[in-house]
């Protein structure tokens, strides 16, 4: 009599989600489009006992809660508030049915409201502070009900990789392995290139086609990424407590606006430490850099090594970077065109890394200049 | 979801914000009492306070918003206008789908899955009559639902807090030990363990000790509820017993000594009393099972399923609660003569039953072993027999 819909829902609303995805677009508008092309309220229609109605409607919720927190990308996560709210009115339950927030899951809506209220997101902002003022949820201690069902295995469900957040994503494809396997590649294209050579040490200059220090190149920007995402999360974190402590005028003007899809607690961390291990191995060393590039040397101030004073540097350039571009990003509600810079925070606040920007920070290495000879 | 954020030197996590111990099946040990001061912490007071129903603050309310955000009139107006619930209508104002049919071209997997299990059911149903289990789960669902008190002072504080739990059957009963919850029921964080221990039902209480065939006319003095008091809660390493009347033991002393008179891996379990201890003063993991013990040796397990802030469509009358949310429905034994009635006697060792042991209603029992001026015929053990089923 019991009819499982885990799977089904999973399905419809990762359907609905991509479909959202696709759209680049954060706006309530796009998404309600997409509800009533797919006719997404009828998914409550069909002849079904009350017990039946209410269990299913509680499972239709709780499916769509779990896009709402990290790691899933910002877009998602709105996408996900603006399906818990279709989803909630339109069940057919009397009285109806509430979504479950866990306390240990607080901080991560709050910072999200955060989020969108600094990114001027009018329409999400609004219509999660309706779902607050019109009670849609239950306050709990634990996200689902727990019934000690030890001999039952409860269906965990799995994280859909295609909404991960993208932030995370240079930490999976920079890896301790993947960077040993590179070095190892390197060291072994090396030797070919001096087996070929006449100079059996060395390779010939008109060999050297490539970068010399990839390698070590490849973990810096993968460090200092991993150390500019955690400043930022330390600052909105900070920023949001400063906030409620009433300090909030000063703190929005030094902290930057476009803070989307910074405060999630990812993986980057684990990361770190292995990227730390490599650094332990054997690219402690400085590579020289080539004599046009005399007046800018290459500085290591990953943690554990380096200047305080290159990381301060750093630190302070970023953030002065951050607000600029912040500032930029800002977009008034009416002007909608501007959605794909708003919403991608890559291209919003990530370190460019070319010369031009700025002068007081640490080395950037320009692109590599190809002398390609065919 | 991640379990625990990544300590930073400014914020520490709380030690009482519950995780999962165990993915998906209990919680760490945590203060009930504190669960509701951290969200009051968190919370707008608006985000669970109860409302009048009938006026309408959404205007005042959108109006704060706007201003808050900074946005003129305007503005506002077309964000109520694209934000409205309209918008989630996916039917036309002229057609009023009919709510039970599922169309044909439906691109929703549930829709196609629900439609292949109505379809099936449509081809094998022979009897359409409506569930009873739902009826009465039904009926138990109405008893709670909505209520508001008739006494401002039985309403139930704002930001109350709200424990469901499960409690099992009795560990003795062979058929339904481990897989159907006997009863769940809805307690308040500040209702003492004795409130909730009065409330639940087990058949236990009521039996009839004795054996009653040359006296049938006495049997229905008194019940074993009355005869033995006793009974005690076990969370988490305390041993609470009830010791409001003066007949009642304290069963946990057997247990103390078990667990001190050798190395058994426990610490010391405490004791404390049932009716100086409210359930917001509890330290206890939740999902995880608990003792109830009543009757000396009538054991049931207790589960805390959920601990939440009140909410307004809960039932608001504090007086309700304990409240019963589900109720297995148990089959009443009915009389191997009449199979009317339910049964009220139970026989052994009967020349005239045709099984042993046999159920019996009062009327035919009686008609059966007894001549017209209340002699005993024939030999036989009789017993009172409570049916479980009596709480339906």
């Amino acid at each position: 009599m019991n009819v499982c819909y885990t799977d089904t829902l999973k399905t419809d609303c990762e359907d609905l989600l991509t479909r959202f995805q696709v759209t680049d677009s954060v706006r309530y508008e796009d998404f309600s489009a997409l509800w009533r092309e797919m006719k997404f309220s009828t998914i409550f229609h069909g002849k079904m006992g009350d017990v039946e109605k209410r269990n299913f409607s509680r499972e239709a919720l709780s499916t769509a809660c779990h896009y709402f927190f990290p790691p899933y990308s910002f877009q998602i996560r709105v996408g996900a508030l603006y399906l818990l709210y279709g989803l909630y009115n339109t069940q057919l339950c009397q009285p109806k049915e509430a979504i479950r927030l866990a306390l240990k899951d607080w901080e991560e809506v709050e910072a999200f409201q955060q989020d969108v209220i600094n990114a001027q997101h009018f329409d999400a902002a609004y219509i999660l502070r309706k779902m607050f003022l019109t009670k849609v949820f239950h306050f709990t201690a634990m996200p689902h009900l727990l019934f000690y069902r030890i001999k039952q295995k409860m269906p965990h469900q799995e994280i859909c990789e295609e909404f991960r957040d993208r932030t995370a994503k240079v930490n999976t494809l920079i890896t301790t392995d993947a960077l040993e396997e590179i070095t190892n590649v390197h060291e072994h294209y090396q030797k070919m290139k001096c087996a070929i050579s006449s100079d059996k040490t060395q390779p010939d200059k008109a060999l050297s086609l490539i970068k010399q220090d990839l390698v070590s190149d490849l973990r810096n920007f993968a460090l200092d990424f991993h150390e500019w995402q955690e400043n930022r999360k330390r600052k909105l974190k900070h920023a949001l407590k400063k906030e409620a402590h009433g300090m909030e005028e000063e703190k929005k003007e030094e902290e930057d606006g476009g803070g989307e899809g910074s405060s999630q607690v990812n993986e980057s961390s684990v990361r770190a430490q292995m990227l730390e291990k490599i650094k332990s191995k054997s690219y402690g060393h400085v590579t020289e850099a080539p004599k046009s590039r005399r007046h800018r040397q290459v500085e290591l101030e990953s943690s554990g090594s380096g200047s305080d004073q290159g990381k301060v540097e750093k630190g302070g350039g970023k953030r002065r970077r951050l607000a600029e571009k912040g500032k930029k990003a800002l977009k008034k509600y009416e002007v909608k065109h501007e959605v794909a810079m708003e919403t991608d925070p890559q291209r919003l606040s990530m370190p460019m890394i070319a010369e031009e920007v700025d002068s007081d920070t640490k080395e950037v290495i320009p692109p590599p200049k190809r002398r390609r000879k065919r | 979801m991640a379990a625990c954020s990544t300590a930073e030197a400014n914020n520490e996590p709380d030690r009482n914000i519950p995780t999962y111990e165990i993915r998906d099946i209990n919680s760490n040990v945590v203060h009930v009492g504190s669960i509701a001061r951290l969200w009051r912490e968190r919370l707008n007071r608006k985000y669970f306070s109860f409302d009048e129903r009938d006026i309408d603050t959404s205007t005042e309310e959108d109006a704060a918003f706007g201003e808050e955000m900074g946005i003129s009139a305007e503005t506002m107006d077309e964000i109520k206008m694209i934000c409205s619930l309209d918008t989630l209508k996916c039917h036309s104002e002229e057609e009023t789908p009919d709510l039970e049919l599922i169309p044909d071209d439906t691109s929703l997997a549930c829709l196609k899955k629900r439609k292949k299990r109505l379809d099936y059911r449509e081809e094998t149903l022979i009897i359409d009559r409506i569930c009873r289990n739902e009826t009465y789960a039904n009926e138990i669902h109405s008893l709670g639902v909505g209520k508001t008190p008739t006494h401002l002072e039985d309403q139930v504080e704002e930001g109350e807090i709200v424990l469901t739990m499960n409690i099992l059957y009795p560990v003795i009963s062979h058929q339904y030990k481990e897989s159907k919850p006997l009863q769940m029921i809805q307690v308040l964080g500040s209702q003492k363990l004795t409130q909730l221990r009065d409330a639940l039902c087990c058949v236990s209480d009521l039996q009839i000790s004795g054996e009653f065939s040359n006296t049938p006319d006495l049997a229905v003095e008194h019940v074993s509820k009355d005869h033995f008091k006793s009974a005690f809660f076990y969370f988490e390493g305390v041993i609470y017993n009830d010791m409001r009347y003066p007949e009642c033991k304290d069963l946990s002393k057997t247990i103390l000594e078990w667990v001190e008179s050798r190395e058994r891996g426990y610490d010391r379990f405490q004791t404390a009393k049932m009716e100086d201890t409210t359930f917001n003063d509890l330290h206890i993991k939740i999902g995880y099972p608990y003792l109830y013990c009543h009757q000396g040796d009538c054991e049931h397990v207790v589960v805390i399923t959920d601990i939440r802030i009140i909410h307004q469509d809960d039932c608001l009358d504090k007086t309700v609660y304990p409240l019963l949310r589900k109720k297995h429905w148990i089959l009443s034994r009915k009389c191997a003569v009449c199979q009317m009635y339910i049964a009220r006697w139970v026989t052994n060792d009967d020349c005239f039953a045709p099984a042993d042991p046999c159920f019996f209603c009062d009327l035919c029992f009686r008609m059966l072993h007894y001549d017209s001026d209340g002699n005993k015929l024939g030999e036989f053990l009789a017993y009172p027999y409570v049916d479980p089923g009596i709480f339906n």
